[in-house]
């Protein structure tokens, strides 16, 4: 048997042992591959595993991108987008000569500037930083070593200097530094991401679908102004800054019943797309940041806390003096003298001398708590960066110089925001409102409260003002501000800047606040000029921008927006730095 | 030949063959596997970059929009073509019932 197995195996060619030797070389071989597996994947799982990841893996690093800044219906004011820079790495660059010759031309730059930036000896330095499209074509085509380009976000200001110290603007790293942009940046910057990748020997990276979800934008902030509103009204500030020669205009335009500001305009302004080249006062948002003396546009405001306390009414007669009193060593005089005046005419007027009377009736502690009940003296509460309080002095009753004085808007001061949505509780019905940058319809964001707050003055003084003030612009000092189809409530000012302590006798600042429609207002607006050169009073200087502004106002947003509001009647929804001289008309 | 071999084999020298043979087709599939997810890496890196220039490009689209719509590129235009605001007094309020309420301007009366 053994014989025959035997013989068939030799003349199959296999040598008896011969299987076998192949079989244990095999099973030793299966053996060590299986105990090398073993060792890999058990015992230096973990270093082989951490050595892998470090030379495969990487992290590439994705900046959010900051969230757009839109106005009340929906325009762009601030969008980001990725552009190009221009980057160099000297040490690499064989030819700085003849390489700043080539990047001249699509740079725009001049060859030697490019030199010399290429010859300061760091190892890495732009050339130039959010350059165009086509200029970052023409240098990818230009296939310079050591030159390359490198993406970083921008952000933009379509509308150029449109609002500029009201939106400000945010640094190269998408910081924001000044205006809405840093107010919220919070909300704008959003949260930057790491992607987890990764890459081939040739260090190209591979992204996987699990790490696929980026970083996260930020939440884009609506701002209650209209864009349309903001340039018309920064249009008829430019052109009344020519016309007088005046330094400078600010208007501010709030909607009563919300507290959104519609419109907060500065003249002249600055682009932030160029902040870093423009003169830097101009950032500032005077509205909220200059506190100045309001002069006559704070009478008002004594005369209806007077009226509220019920120690004056409204057809209770003074005497003028003929434009001259004195209180104490000091005399108060009018811009033009009166006799006798109601307190109505006293308002429509401007009579300083009427105002300081009425004001001793009234008692200077109770002036004083009612015009911090107003709001002065305090900070408006609208967020936007650095806006300050103003200052309102505590009086004691025989201080009867410094109370006549701050009765006519002296010894105070305002930022035009505090003055504005002041006026607004004569045509909230005595109530007083937040000024808000945000829109009330907000999207999903959170948006602002549009309760009305405290009440100052009843609701009948109020309706009383709201009147008086109707004089002032039919047959008062604010006639330039009537509009022939519109009921327009309002109040001048012009008062004398203090320069160096003194009150100036050639610096004023023109200003006019007030209400339209005066039947179920719509818009307070407040106009305020530096320094008018010439003609420089409130009702020829400010007054007729309030007009123009007023009525673009209440044709472009007059009740196209919102349901009527509940109050009765259903109506017509349509849409500085001061000192005050006696005897100035206001 | 190979045949008359095998049929002429042991047992064992037939395991070690399947099991060569399982091991070989086993090592062709992960090759394959990796390679072609290597591949799709490759593609799915070209779709992510090709998606990353596209939301580039939506970016520069929406800032130049937003350009475009500008008041101060409009207006000149709107002039141009003869449009104009509104004077004064061409605005004219409303009341919700749709009458004009001139007379609360200027005092008069209803």
């Amino acid at each position: 048997m053994k014989r025959a197995r035997r013989a068939r195996r030799r003349r199959a060619g296999l040598r008896p042992g011969r299987i076998d030797a192949i079989a244990v070389v095999a099973l030793l071989g299966f053996a060590a591959l299986f105990a090398r597996a073993i060792q890999l994947q058990t015992l230096d799982a973990d270093w082989l595993s951490d050595r892998a990841g470090r030379q495969a893996s990487t992290t590439v690093e994705f900046e959010a991108l900051r969230a757009d800044l839109q106005d009340r219906r929906g325009n762009m004011l601030a969008v980001s987008a990725t552009v190009d820079s221009v980057a160099a790495w000297p040490k690499r660059v064989s030819d700085h000569r003849a390489a700043a010759r080539a990047l001249a031309l699509p740079l725009n730059l001049p060859a030697r500037e490019l030199e010399r930036r290429l010859a300061r000896g760091s190892s890495f330095v732009w050339l130039q930083r959010w350059v165009s499209p086509d200029a970052a074509a023409r240098v990818t085509r230009l296939g310079l070593d050591g030159v390359q380009l490198m993406p970083e976000r921008r952000r933009f200001y379509p509308n150029g200097d449109l609002a500029g110290a009201l939106v400000g603007f945010a640094d190269r790293d998408g910081r924001g530094l000044s205006g809405v942009e840093l107010a919220y940046d919070r909300e704008l910057r959003g949260v930057s991401a790491e992607l987890s990748a990764r890459r081939d020997a040739h260090g190209n990276v591979l992204p996987t679908v699990a790490s696929a979800p980026a970083a996260r934008t930020g939440r884009p902030v609506r701002l209650a102004i209209d864009v349309r509103l903001q340039h018309f009204a920064e249009s008829a500030l430019a052109e009344s800054l020519r016309r007088t020669g005046a330094r400078h205009a600010t208007l501010v335009a709030l909607d009563p019943t919300t507290g959104e500001i519609l419109a907060l305009a500065e003249a002249p302004g600055f682009d932030p797309n160029r902040f870093w080249l423009e003169d830097k006062s101009l950032y500032r948002a005077r509205a909220f940041v200059d506190a100045f003396e309001p002069g006559s546009t704070l009478k008002p405001f004594s005369v209806s806390l007077a009226l509220d306390a019920g120690v004056v009414r409204a057809d209770d007669v003074f005497d003028c003096e003929n434009g001259s009193f004195r209180i104490g060593r000091r005399v108060i005089r009018d811009f033009h003298p009166h006799g006798l005046l109601t307190v109505s005419d006293v308002v429509r007027v401007s009579s300083n001398i009427g105002a300081a009377k009425i004001s001793e009736r009234l008692g200077a502690h109770r002036l004083v708590d009612g015009l911090r009940r107003f709001g002065f003296g305090d900070v408006p509460g609208s967020g936007f960066p650095g806006e300050i309080a103003g200052s309102v002095r505590d009086l004691r009753e025989r201080q009867a110089v410094e109370r006549a004085n701050l009765s006519f808007g002296q010894g105070i001061t305002v930022t035009p925001v505090q003055l504005v949505t002041a006026m607004a509780v004569f045509a909230n019905g005595g109530r007083r409102v937040t000024p808000h940058l945000l829109a009330v319809a907000q999207g999903d964001g959170e948006a602002p409260s549009t309760e009305l707050g405290a009440r100052v003055i009843s609701e009948q003084t109020a309706r009383v003002m709201l009147g008086m003030l109707r004089a002032v612009v039919e047959n008062g000092t604010g006639t330039a501000a009537a509009l022939p189809n519109v009921a327009v409530a309002g109040k001048t000012g012009t008062a004398q800047k203090v320069k160096e302590g003194t009150y100036s006798q050639k610096d004023y600042i023109a200003s006019f606040v007030g209400i339209a429609p005066a039947v179920n207002p719509r818009f307070v607006i407040g106009v305020f000029v530096d320094e008018p050169q010439g003609l420089h009073t409130g009702g020829i200087v400010a007054a007729p921008v309030f007009r123009e502004v007023a009525a673009y106002a209440l044709d472009q947003l007059g009740g196209r927006e919102r349901e009527p509001t509940e109050r009765p009647p259903a109506a017509p929804r349509v849409e500085t730095r001061i000192a005050h001289r006696e005897g100035d008309e206001g | 030949m190979l045949n008359s071999r095998l049929r002429h084999s042991g047992p064992w020298f037939q395991v070690l063959l399947a099991l060569a043979l399982g091991v070989i087709a086993a090592s062709g599939g992960l090759v394959y596997v990796r390679t072609r997810l290597t591949s799709l890496r490759y593609e799915l890196g070209r779709r992510v970059a090709q998606e990353h220039a596209l939301s580039l490009e939506v970016e520069r689209l929406r800032v130049e929009a937003a350009a475009l719509a500008a008041p101060e590129r409009v207006e000149p235009r709107a002039r141009a073509i003869g449009l104009a605001y509104p004077r004064p007094e061409q605005v004219v309020a409303l009341g919700a019932d749709g009458h004009t309420l001139s007379h609360v301007a200027a005092g008069k009366k209803p």
